[in-house]
């Protein structure tokens, strides 16, 4: 039996404590009420109830030390999962990267093609902006990694 | 209607009109791996082998363009349900915070002796692992509603490419038709890697977070039973009521002034004695005097006491009455904490035993039927009875889950030792889905003989 099924079984048993002082103190206010006990009594009716309460109170911690007994391995499980998701959100991040560089890397590739065909200024511009397009890409993605 | 308004978003980037220009040359079977798959839909798109489930039957040209139609609505909000519950419950978690000071307020009122001390710890290991729930919730949403990437200039370029390279112009339905398959391809991998991760996280992590909910609940369930203690100080200012409302003690009449002391008739003649008698006399009269002034102040000072006896009464009443406010808003708080683990626990748990539906056609059927799980946790307070039919079996299962929960956590193998991983990890065990046993049935007693 695990501790968290200790910690319910006890919670049992504290609840019907609880119920027990508070069924009496009201019975005792009914009483006060018809007049068929006085006030000093039921203060002393009440005191016991607290008495009970307090009992209970000390079992409930009990119950808490149980109930949260153990917590170490499912937090670690949930941060392996949390770790993995974040693992495959890199991954698709990645992707992303990969494919704006190698997109990039062919309009550069083919801006430098056109140069060569045709070696105009007009051209070597076209070419030379494709290929700082790249770097930057390259550098933004190198930055995103950090 | 138009096929164009009737289709779905995730068909927006690829209309049927764009579809019958589509080079068909460069693609051959394309798989939907989800959507509404109608049979007018498959009409819409001749040359589209539309099939639910992700098998993809590349062409060998343009096989790394158009492995595979992804539509671009498939949000797995099957996952969202889920997610929302785990915000709900960080959200309320500041309920775990002030129980410190419940259970101060709860020995106070009875004159106990403080049981808070180890409060401190425990109420940090909660707040702890409500936090790592919250962080996996947050993973999850997030991984579930990331958008396809972005290829940015990647399509224009390979376009751009196989022109140079054939030294032909592609027109602009061929171009349109393969930026559309580059968009597809690129969302086939976010859905691929998507749903791989997801479905993995909540298969893995299920009896782990049944383990917190359910730790969880039960801690909560402490301090309710506290702040149930302390509501009942309005039984307590209830009797304090009676006490003052009844009609007090008619006080003690004040004693009569003491009676003026005769003088003794003058004797004709003056006795012997006379003298001492009048003495006597007078002497009586200042003790009655005296006597009668003591009583005033006694009763000066029994009215003072009744004065200040009722208004310590009242006092602890008005005491009494605060307490019960706070203890019934708190106890809203711990009640919505409650709720949102218990949400928590079912959803997650029904996500996990139908991970194979997660990101599928059978998605947002799959959603609709996490989000009633979540609606019947608000019916767990009735009795039984008054229950709605189709919530009785989830609650009963939550109960089923909640009565075994952290009972294995991990795969054994048959020394009973945890089955590691290559990480030295243990291995996660499954998701509790088999259903609940049947009640026990209640066999008769036999008639006892005397």
């Amino acid at each position: 039996m695990s501790s968290l099924q200790l910690a319910q079984k006890l919670a049992e048993s504290v609840e019907i404590l609880d119920a027990v002082a508070n069924r009496t103190r009201r019975r005792a206010v009914e009483s006060l009420r018809d007049g068929t006990m006085d006030f000093a009594d039921y203060e002393q009716v009440d005191d016991l109830c607290d008495q009970v309460n307090a009992a209970a109170r000390r079992l409930d911690a009990k119950v808490l030390g149980l109930a949260l007994d153990g917590l170490e391995q499912p937090m670690e499980q949930l941060e392996r999962a949390t770790a993995q998701l974040d693992k495959a959100r890199s991954r698709i991040d990645k992707v992303q990267n990969v494919v704006q560089i190698a997109g990039r890397l062919v309009v550069a590739g083919l801006a430098v093609a056109a140069m060569a065909l045709d070696p105009s200024r007009l051209s070597a511009i076209a070419a030379a902006k494709a290929v700082a397009d790249v770097a930057l890409t390259i550098e933004r993605v190198a930055n995103a990694g950090d | 209607m138009s096929h164009r308004a009737r289709s779905r978003p995730g068909f927006s980037g690829l209309t049927p009109q764009l579809w019958q220009g589509f080079p068909h040359r460069f693609v051959r079977p394309i798989v939907v791996p989800c959507g509404d798959l109608t049979g007018r839909r498959q009409a819409a798109y001749p040359g589209v082998h539309l099939v639910s489930r992700s098998r993809y039957v590349p062409s060998p040209l343009v096989a790394a363009l158009a492995l595979c139609l992804a539509p671009f609505g498939c949000r797995f909000k099957s996952v969202s349900p889920v997610s929302a519950s785990i915000e709900a419950t960080a959200v309320h978690s500041d309920a775990i915070d002030l129980s410190e000071s419940l259970c101060l307020l709860g020995t106070a009122l009875a004159s106990d002796a403080p049981a808070c001390d180890d409060q401190s710890a425990r109420v940090e290991a909660l707040q702890l692992a409500v936090g790592q729930l919250s962080s996996y919730g947050g993973r999850l949403s997030k991984l579930s509603g990331i958008r396809p990437v972005n290829l940015g200039p990647a399509p224009g370029a390979v376009i751009g490419l196989g022109e140079a390279v054939s030294g032909s112009k592609l027109d602009g339905i061929e171009r349109r038709g393969i930026q559309a398959a580059s968009k597809i391809l690129a969302n086939v991998i976010t859905t691929a890697v998507k749903r791989k991760a997801l479905r993995t996280a909540v298969h893995d992590t299920d009896r782990s977070v049944q383990c917190l909910a359910w730790r969880g609940y039960e801690a909560t369930e402490v301090w309710r039973r506290e702040v149930a203690r302390i509501a009942e100080s309005g039984t307590k200012a209830e009797a304090l009521d009676i006490a003052l409302g009844a009609p007090p003690r008619p006080a003690e009449p004040p004693p009569p002034p003491p009676a003026a002391v005769e003088p003794s008739p003058t004797p004709p003649s003056k006795h012997p004695l006379a003298e001492r008698v009048a003495e006597v006399e007078q002497k009586q009269a200042e003790l009655e005097g005296a006597l009668h002034e003591a009583e005033q102040t006694r009763a000066r000072a029994a009215r003072k006491q009744a004065k200040t006896d009722r208004r310590a009464l009242e006092s602890q009443r008005l005491a009494l009455r605060s307490a019960q406010v706070i203890a019934a808003e708190h106890d809203r708080r711990l009640a919505a904490l409650q709720r949102g683990l218990w949400s928590v626990a079912v959803s997650h748990n029904h996500l996990a035993c139908n991970r194979d539906r997660l990101g599928t056609t059978k998605d947002r059927a799959l959603q609709a039927e996490l989000g009633q799980l979540v609606a019947c946790v608000l019916e767990r307070d009735s009795m039984d009875s008054d229950r709605s039919s189709g919530c009785r079996s989830v609650l009963a299962r939550a109960e089923w889950l909640r009565a075994h929960a952290c009972e294995q956590l991990h795969q054994l193998d048959d020394a009973q030792q945890p089955v590691l991983d290559d990480d030295g990890n243990p291995v996660p065990a499954a998701p509790r889905c088999s259903p609940p046993p049947p009640p026990p049935s209640t066999p008769e007693q036999p008639p006892t003989t005397p």
